[in-house]
């Protein structure tokens, strides 16, 4: 016998356990790192969190201090920018998407150079983004203001990012060009999913051009535009370092983002519990919108009699 | 209702060298039920979609009614066209499938519905108007399929190879639907397929391609029994119709076929052939026409016996080599291993250029 054979050459005590158990063993042993990674990595820290969340700066007792704080004057209108940041720059991403996405998915020239383009951004570091977008806005010598004098539109060159009115919109485009790739992948994946017989038959059938696209093209892409609007929603929402290199909160406030009050209250304000408020308040806006998210997608796939 | 009219077309897909279709004219009465016939890959579905405006021929002209089509986008030429994979929306109930070409033609909601309803009924779907096709079975949604193709009454019905994702029970209930609907619309029907089993049973007319040329138009009884060619004769029919090579040799007032593996006689005597013993040509009979008798000419060893209930195929060598297949008496008790005598009826023999493949002689049924 092969097994008994085998077994032998262990000796010892542990000659007599069956492969069985050597096997189950074998398995818990190799699981462990695993294991620890979770630990280490994402439960301890959560915990680590949630509980320094609960303790006020100064004191030693548990209590919702910190949260009672959220309700105040400086968390409120860092979430309304953080939210209008998130939302912004995924309706800017899926404007400019799908039309790119239906472009390069037409017998051009060159097509898969400008795919290659289009997903560019995404492999761009965030401070190579904000440089160059430091650069095209620059007041005096940004592309952005040569442009627009150039051609009329602007009689005198603005402060991009200096001005509490235009700080908000830049940002929300700069976060828009660093998010497009994700959405124009996601979104062009889905329209090469669309089956070539469903257009030809809406052409037979009289649908042709915008008529296509809203009856045939849109309503497939709906999943995909809503993963897309949700994954990069949360990614927007919660990036930090974007903000922080273009405008650092300012000017007086106004691009202020949660992460960047995360931050401020952490290494500033040293503020351990009002930090963690505010981290978990943003993973908790995440996950209520991947669960909103896959809520919907269960009831179309319900309506339609899919599982 | 309309006639077809295909005039010289041609057509090559870029970046393939050879024509998917090549000059091919063919004429489709109005209100026949017409089947393109032809192994994968022979131009017919290239044919019906230059029909319906998916693919523009390269030359020649295309004319559905008499209205000259080349040039005019599919949702203008008045066609229906019913796809492999039935190609439903998958985000419209059924109702919203069947109204789809209605709405895109302005009529109202309510109009639409009513409509999508009458087609429903007429097709057994009412049950099924709110349903999506994620929820349907998938002779329901080749159901559903027709149904958007017949409530816009179009001239023409284009048929994709609908049948072949259906499993066997079905397709050949879906066929008598179609007879019967064909029949009742009296419109022009035009059917892909490579089932010839579809073909016979559908068409009015057949029309079998190859390699993007029209090889015989004729009627299911036409191409079985004169097939102008070796194609024809080898595609249509199953088992495939056996092929002798050999030269015609006239001796004692009677006419031989003299192959390497095979002499037979040919009694129904074709002098004009027999005139030059040069000439390389093939004989071909069909596995049922051949008969087993005692004192048949040709002795058959049997290698495999093929029982299909209704039939019975038995396939065996000749001394000499040659391989047949013959159709026998489903009934009949014979075993591999057995010698049998057969005899081919000069009806049932066809001849054929060995070189060029046409047909030598046309016996009259």
């Amino acid at each position: 016998m092969r097994v008994s054979e085998r077994r032998s050459l262990f000796g010892q005590w542990w000659s007599s356990l069956t492969l069985d158990i050597y096997m189950q063993i074998a398995g818990i042993v190799l699981v462990f790192p695993a294991i620890f990674l979770l630990l280490a990595l994402l439960i301890a820290p959560f915990t680590f969190i949630i509980w320094s969340s609960l303790i006020k700066k100064g004191e030693t007792g548990l209590g919702l201090a910190n949260y009672s704080w959220l309700l105040g004057r400086t968390f409120l209108p860092s979430l309304k920018n953080s939210l209008i940041i998130g939302v912004g720059s995924v309706a800017l991403e899926i404007l400019a998407a799908v039309p790119l996405a239906l472009l390069l998915n037409q017998r051009l020239y060159g097509r898969g150079i400008f795919r290659a383009l289009v997903t560019l951004p995404w492999a761009v570091p965030t401070i190579s983004v904000a440089a160059s977008f430091l650069w095209l806005s620059n007041t005096n010598y940004g592309l952005f203001n040569q442009i627009g004098l150039a051609s009329g539109i602007l009689s005198l060159p603005l402060a991009f990012l200096g001005d509490p009115k235009l700080a908000m919109p830049a940002v929300i485009v700069a976060h828009a060009w660093k998010g497009l790739p994700l959405v124009f992948i996601i979104i062009f994946a889905a329209l090469q999913s669309l089956p070539s017989e469903h257009l030809e038959a809406a052409k037979v059938d009289g649908a042709w051009g915008l008529s296509q696209l809203r009856y045939i093209i849109l309503p497939h892409l709906k999943t995909a535009i809503g993963l897309a609007a949700v994954l990069s929603g949360i990614y927007n929402f919660a990036l930090f370092d974007l903000t922080f290199l273009l405008t650092g909160g300012g000017p007086s406030g106004t691009t202020m983002t949660l992460p960047m009050l995360e931050y401020n209250q952490m290494f500033r304000s040293l503020d351990t519990g009002r930090a963690a408020a505010v981290g978990l308040t943003i993973f908790l806006v995440g996950v209520l919108a991947l669960a909103l998210l896959f809520w919907l997608n269960t009831q179309d796939r319900k309506k339609r009699g899919l599982r | 209702m309309a006639k077809i009219e295909l005039q010289n077309i041609s057509k090559t897909y870029p970046r393939e060298a050879k024509p998917a279709v090549q000059d091919l004219t063919l004429h489709i009465p109005d209100g026949q039920f017409v089947v393109l016939l032809g192994p994968s890959g022979c131009g017919k579905s290239t044919t019906l979609r230059m029909i319906a405006g998916l693919e523009e021929p390269d030359s020649g002209e295309i004319k559905i009614g008499e209205l000259r089509v080349n040039g005019v986008p599919p949702q203008r030429r008045d066609t229906a066209f019913v796809f492999q994979n039935y190609a439903l929306y998958p985000h419209m109930t059924v109702a919203q499938n069947i109204g789809f070409p209605l709405k895109m033609r302005g009529l109202s909601a309510q109009a639409i519905r009513q409509r999508a309803e009458e087609t429903g009924r007429v097709l057994g779907l009412e049950a099924l108007l709110d349903r999506y096709p994620g929820q349907l079975s998938g002779g329901e949604r080749q159901r559903v399929a027709l149904g958007r193709a017949i409530v816009r009454d179009p001239a023409v019905f284009l048929f994709d190879e609908p049948l072949s994702n259906l499993d066997a029970q079905l397709r050949g209930d879906m066929r008598v639907e179609l007879v019967h609907l064909q029949r009742r619309l009296r419109a022009t029907f035009v059917f892909v397929t490579h089932d010839q089993v579809e073909a016979m049973t559908l068409a009015d007319v057949i029309a079998v391609m190859s390699t993007g040329v029209l090889q015989q138009l004729g009627t299911p009884e036409q191409i079985y029994q004169q097939p102008v060619n070796l194609f024809v004769a080898g595609f249509i029919g199953s088992p495939r119709m056996n092929f002798i090579e050999g030269n015609l040799i006239a001796q004692d007032g009677m006419t031989f076929l003299k192959s390497d593996l095979l002499e037979l006689p040919v009694r129904k005597c074709l002098p004009d052939l027999a005139a030059n013993p040069q000439a390389r040509i093939i004989l071909g009979f069909r596995p049922e026409d051949a008969q087993l008798t005692p004192t048949g000419e040709v002795e058959l060893k049997l290698e495999l016996i093929e029982a299909l209930g209704s039939q019975k195929f038995i396939y065996g060598r000749t001394s000499q080599g040659q391989q047949l297949v013959v159709g026998v008496d489903p009934k009949s008790h014979l075993a591999v291993g057995d010698v049998v005598n057969l005899t081919i009826p000069p009806d049932g023999m066809h001849f054929f250029d060995a070189e060029t493949g046409t047909r030598l002689s046309r016996h009259q049924a």
